[in-house]
C-alpha cells in the first residue's frame, strides 16, 4: 500500500517572531489547515489532545496556533490529506551544497523502521546500514540519536534513582538536595509535544518532569562540541544539525530559546570569538517524510544503496535506546538502568514486557526491585505508559495534583503508539491511529 | 365505484416524509459541501442536516418495520421483472416519442405493471441510495474512528456525490415525469386516499390491474373507505380475496 501525500510549506519570516504562546525564535505555525481542501469532516478535532482546532462539522476548521502542540495527529489522520507541514528541506539542501559545512543528521530510531513505507516497500524493510549509507551519499555525516538516547537514558534514569533515594530511602545528603523540588511520580521528557502540554495546561505538573533533554537535542549539543572539537577536529560553527524525526513536534523542540547549550558552553571555554552569535544545538529538523522528500531531490533511493560495511563512532549505541520509538520504551530502557543501579544486580531479564503500552491506551506495571541500601529487600515500583495524550493523560495528571498518584514513574507519549506513529511518519491512507478513540479495546498492534 | 388504491397510507407518509427530507437533506449538504455559506450559517444547515437525517432514516425504518407488508409488496413490484419490462426500453415508455418527438422503437409501449421499467430501475436505485446514505451518514457521523480513513474516504464520497446523483435524478426525471402523470401526483399528494381511476390505472398500468386487481360486486353497499355506495364493483386486490 502507498502512503498519502503530505503538503508541506516553507517557513515565513512570522514563523519565528513569537507572540502569543511562543517566545521569540520558536518556531509556530508548523501544522496548519489548508483552507481549500478542508471539508469540516471534524476528524481531525477528536485527535488533537490540545483542543487547538476550532470548527464544527461540516465548516472549514483552523488551527488555534497558541494552543497548539505541533504534534501532528490531526495531519495523519485527516482523511483529506488537508492538513500541511512546515518544512526545513530547502534550507537542509540548500546546506548540503554549501562546501563550508558539515551537515550532520541525527536519525531517530522510529524513522528507521518508517523510511521504506515512502518508497514503496513495507515497514522495517531498510536496514540501519543501508540507511546510513543513504544518507552518507546525499552528503551528511551521521550522530546516531540512539547514542544520544544512551545519554538520555543514564540522565533520566539517574534521575529516577536520585528521586528514589530521596524521597523513597530517605537519602538526604547535600548532592540530593535538589530533589526536594522534584517530586515522585517521575514523568518522562522526551517528547515535545507532551512538554508543552505540560507547560501551557498543567504546569503544576511540570516539577515532576524529567530535566533532562530529549535524545535529539543531546545529540545537537554532543555533536557541537565533543565531537566538533575531539573526534572531527571541525569549527562548530560550521557545524549544521538536522534532526531526523518522526515528529513534527521536534521542528518546534529544537527551536526553544534554551537549547543553545553548545553555543554557551563553547562560549565558556573560549572555543568561540566573541562576537560569535549564539547558534542552536540543533540547527534544522526533517520529518521522515521530508528525508524521504530529500532523498527523491537528490535521486537516492535508499533501499537501493549498498549497505555501509564500517561503523562510526558516532554511529553506535544500544538496544535500549531503539525502543525509545515504541510507547514503552523510554520506560523500559529507564527501568533497567535503575534495576543495576538500585539492586546492584541485572534483571532476570532484560525485557520488561509489563511496560510495554502500545495496545492499550494507558498501561500499568509494577515491578519488584531487590535495593541494596536496604539488604535486597524488595521495593515495588508502580509504572505508569500513557499511550496517547488524548482520552487518556488528564485522570492520571489530576491524581498526581492533589498527591494521589500511585505510580512511581510515568512515561508520556503524546502520539498513540509513540514515536513511530508520529506527525511526521509516512502517513497510511488506511488511518493509524483511528481506532485510538474508541480505546480501551483489545486491540492487537 | 370508479377508483382502485395505487398508494396505501403507509407508503404515502414514507414517500412524502421521505421526499421533504430528502431535499431538505439535499439542499442544506449541497451548500454545507459547495461551501456556498459562511461558517456561522453552515453550522446551522449542519445541524439542519443532521435532525433532517434523523427524520429520513425513521421515517424509513418505519415504513420497513411498521408496514412489511406494504414494503414486501413494494419490493415485490418492483424486483419482478418479465418480456413486457424489458420491452419497454424499446421505446423507453413511448416517453421521447411524446415529449420530444424523437422516434425511438415501436410506437405502441408494452403493457407494465404497476410501476414501468424505468421507475423499477429508478425505484431500486432510489431505494438502494436511500440505505447507502442513512448507513454512510451514521457512520460519518458517530463511527468514523472505528472505519479507518480509507472507508472514511469511501463512505463519504458515496454519501456526498450519490446523493447529489440522486437528487439530480429525482429532480430532472422522476419529478417531471410524475408531473406529467398528474392523476399519480394527486394519489401521491392530495391529503385522502391515494386512488386513481379504473381508466387511469388500465391505461397506465394495464398489467397491474389485470393481475392484481379484481372487481368484487358489492354485497353491503359500501366500498372500502365505508362510504354508501350500492352500485356495480369494487375494485379490491387479488391477495385480499
Amino acid at each position: 500500500m502507498g502512503v498519502q501525500k503530505i503538503a508541506t510549506f516553507s517557513p515565513s519570516e512570522k514563523t519565528f517572531t513569537g507572540g502569543g504562546t511562543f517566545l521569540p525564535g520558536e518556531v509556530k505555525g508548523i501544522i496548519r489547515i489548508n483552507p481549500n481542501k478542508c471539508v469540516g469532516c471534524d476528524t481531525c478535532r477528536h485527535h488533537c489532545p490540545a483542543g487547538a482546532i476550532k470548527g464544527s462539522l461540516g465548516v472549514t476548521h483552523h488551527i488555534e496556533e497558541d494552543l497548539c502542540l505541533s504534534c501532528g495527529q490531526c495531519l495523519v489522520n485527516c482523511p483529506f490529506g488537508a492538513i500541511e507541514q512546515m518544512s526545513f528541506l530547502d534550507e537542509v539542501l540548500s546546506r548540503l551544497k554549501d562546501p563550508d559545512y558539515t551537515v550532520v543528521a541525527i536519525i531517530a530510531p522510529a524513522v528507521r523502521v518508517a523510511l521504506a513505507e515512502e518508497f514503496g516497500a513495507p515497514p522495517g524493510t531498510l536496514t540501519v546500514h543501508r540507511m546510513h549509507a543513504a544518507f552518507k551519499k546525499a552528503g551528511f555525516r551521521i550522530y546516531e540519536n540512539n547514542l544520544a538516547a544512551d545519554q538520555t537514558i543514564m540522565e533520566e534514569g539517574y534521575e529516577f534513582i536520585a528521586k528514589v533515594k530521596y524521597w523513597l530511602l530517605g537519602d538526604k545528603t547535600p548532592e540530593l538536595e535538589k530533589f526536594a523540588e522534584h517530586p515522585l511520580p517521575h514523568f518522562t521528557s522526551c517528547c515535545p509535544a507532551w512538554i508543552r502540554y505540560a507547560e501551557l495546561y498543567w504546569p503544576d505538573i511540570l516539577p515532576h518532569i524529567s530535566g533532562a533533554k530529549s535524545p535529539q537535542q543531546m545529540a545537537g549539543a554532543t555533536v557541537k562540541t565533543w565531537v566538533a572539537l575531539r573526534l572531527w577536529n571541525i569549527d562548530p560553527r560550521k557545524i549544521y544539525t538536522v534532526g531526523i524525526m518522526p515528529c513534527t513536534a521536534k521542528i518546534y523542540e529544537a527551536s526553544r530559546p534554551e537549547f543553545k547549550s553548545a553555543f554557551y558552553w563553547l562560549k565558556e571555554k573560549g572555543h568561540l570569538p566573541e562576537d560569535t552569535p549564539p547558534f542552536p544545538d540543533v540547527d534544522a529538523v526533517l520529518t521522515t517524510r521530508d528525508a524521504a522528500e530529500l532523498f527523491r531531490c537528490l535521486n537516492i533511493n535508499p533501499l537501493n544503496v549498498s549497505p555501509e560495511k564500517e561503523t562510526d563512532i558516532t554511529e553506535v549505541y544500544t538496544g535500549g535506546a531503539t525502543i525509545f520509538g515504541n510507547s514503552g520504551g523510554v520506560t523500559e530502557a529507564a527501568l533497567r538502568t535503575a534495576y543495576c543501579v538500585l539492586s546492584g544486580q541485572e534483571p532476570s531479564s532484560w525485557n520488561i514486557e509489563a511496560v510495554r503500552g502500545h495496545t492499550t491506551g494507558v498501561r500499568t506495571a509494577k515491578l519488584a526491585i531487590p535495593l541494596k541500601p536496604l539488604g535486597g529487600k524488595k521495593a515495588n515500583f508502580h509504572i505508569c505508559v500513557v499511550n496517547g495524550v488524548k482520552n487518556h493523560l488528564e485522570p492520571i495528571l489530576e491524581d498526581v495534583v492533589i498527591g494521589k498518584s500511585p505510580f512511581h514513574f510515568i512515561e508520556v507519549m503524546n502520539c498513540p503508539g509513540g514515536c513511530i506513529n508520529g506527525g511526521g511518519q509516512p502517513v497510511n491512507p488506511m488511518g493509524t491511529s483511528w481506532i485510538d478513540p474508541l480505546l480501551p479495546l483489545p486491540l492487537k498492534a | 365505484m370508479d377508483k382502485v388504491l395505487k398508494f396505501s397510507v403507509t407508503e404515502k407518509i414514507f414517500h412524502n416524509v421521505n421526499a421533504v427530507s430528502w431535499y431538505v437533506l439535499a439542499i442544506t449538504g449541497i451548500i454545507v459541501y459547495f461551501n456556498l455559506a459562511g461558517s456561522e450559517t453552515k453550522n446551522f444547515l449542519m445541524q439542519i442536516h443532521i435532525w433532517a437525517g434523523v427524520v429520513f432514516t425513521f421515517n424509513f425504518l418505519a415504513f420497513i418495520f411498521l408496514a412489511p407488508h406494504r414494503f414486501y409488496i413494494l419490493m415485490k413490484n418492483l424486483l419482478e421483472w418479465d418480456k413486457d419490462t424489458f420491452a419497454w426500453f424499446k421505446n423507453l415508455g413511448g416517453y421521447p416519442r411524446r415529449f420530444f418527438k424523437i422516434n425511438i422503437g415501436p410506437e405502441e409501449v408494452a403493457p407494465q405493471g404497476k410501476f414501468n421499467a424505468g421507475q423499477k430501475l429508478t425505484y431500486l436505485f432510489f431505494i438502494f441510495m436511500i440505505i447507502a446514505l442513512i448507513v454512510t451518514g451514521w457512520f460519518l457521523y458517530f463511527a468514523k474512528h472505528s472505519m479507518g480513513k480509507g472507508l472514511f474516504l469511501m463512505f463519504f464520497y458515496l454519501h456526498v456525490w450519490g446523493s447529489i446523483i440522486t437528487t439530480l435524478i429525482a429532480t430532472f426525471g422522476h419529478i417531471p415525469l410524475s408531473i406529467a402523470n398528474k392523476e399519480d401526483l394527486l394519489a401521491m399528494w392530495r391529503i385522502g386516499p391515494g386512488t386513481v381511476s379504473l381508466k387511469w390505472a388500465k391505461h397506465h398500468n394495464p398489467k397491474w390491474f389485470q393481475n392484481d386487481v379484481i372487481m368484487r360486486p358489492l354485497q353491503n353497499c359500501r366500498d372500502q373507505y365505508g362510504k354508501h355506495n350500492c352500485k356495480g364493483s369494487v375494485p379490491i386486490f387479488r391477495n385480499e380475496k
